[in-house]
């Protein structure tokens, strides 16, 4: 391959790749399915944040908490008292919790990662269907499990 | 070039255009879908995960449709090939982890690939013609001379 086809194969690639990310500008800003910058359930928020210390009273005080992390972390540990209701497994699993969440007084959910909101998502989904009063706690379980707060882990079996 | 070269090329062209336009149309048209499925790598941060979800999709589909039309191949080829590095990579990220969700490669086809090794081998027999068209991009049914 000469040189001067070298150079045109690249500037055609760079050309390829800002004509994609131009049309896919252009598509979502004019598709009604169009995505934004962030997902509505950050960007639009229809739920209230909730720091840790508040998040610990309002247990205390009888709110539902909600692990909105994948089933396998729920499952290795979870603020205790806590029911796993995720993105992934929401048609299966929300119409199982939907009475026992109704019987709530406020709902907090967790869980957070680099790329992802999981429990912004559960917490916009739960106000869509009209819960009242759901919270975001702005923490990790992690965090919340630093501080000593109360957490159901999975026993490592002595074999 | 030889007959038998021009009927490699065209094969790995049309088999890639295929393949491009397939895996994408979905993904262009319900990018929030594709968007989880991105973000189910937890490799991005998450300001960036809608945005480098659409880029991907989008160059998915114009390489597939340049490769179709046999239009500037050998730059589409290249960009195929940077896909498909960055795919085998991510596959093989989700495999060391020990991520065991669907990789979001195909349209509705959820749970039938699962990210991994497999799809990380798959990934790299689909590197082999994006490799072979950047060096010989063929001219037989093209809409354009390839350089």
């Amino acid at each position: 391959m000469s040189e001067s086809i070298f150079k045109k194969t690249i500037l055609r690639a760079l050309l390829i790749v800002a004509a994609a990310a131009l049309a896919g500008l252009f598509f979502n800003l004019l598709a009604p399915q169009g995505l934004g910058l962030l997902p509505p359930e950050v960007s639009r928020p229809l739920w209230k944040p909730v720091s840790m210390t508040d998040a610990a009273d309002l247990r205390e005080n009888g709110a539902m908490f909600i692990d909105a992390r994948d089933p396998g972390d729920y499952k290795q540990a979870h603020i205790r008292g806590a029911v796993n209701l995720n993105r992934e497994e929401w048609d299966k699993l929300y119409p199982l919790l939907e009475e026992v969440l109704r019987g709530a007084p406020t709902l907090v959910v967790y869980g957070r990662s680099r790329s992802r909101h999981p429990a912004a998502w559960v917490a916009q989904r739960l106000r869509e269907l009209e819960f009242a009063d759901v919270r975001v706690m702005q923490a990790t379980f992690e965090q919340w499990r630093e501080a000593g707060l109360p957490v159901r882990a999975k026993r490592r079996r002595n074999n | 070039m030889s007959t038998i070269k021009q009927l490699i090329s065209i094969g790995c062209r049309l088999f890639l255009a295929w393949l491009f336009i397939y895996a994408s149309y979905d993904k262009v048209w319900y990018p929030a879908g594709f968007a989880v499925s991105v973000g189910r790598y937890e490799v991005l941060p998450l300001l960036l995960v809608q945005p480098l979800s659409v880029l991907l999709a989008w160059m998915e589909l114009l390489v597939g449709f340049l490769l179709l039309a046999g239009v500037w191949t050998r730059a589409a080829a290249l960009c195929s090939a940077g896909l498909l590095v960055m795919f085998t990579g991510l596959m093989l990220y989700a495999w060391f982890i020990g991520a065991g969700y669907d990789c979001g490669c195909f349209p509705g086809q959820a749970g039938e690939h699962a990210a991994g090794l497999e799809a990380a081998f798959r990934d790299i027999i689909m590197l082999l013609p994006a490799l072979w068209l950047t060096w010989l991009p063929g001219r037989w049914l093209t809409l354009k001379r390839t350089t």
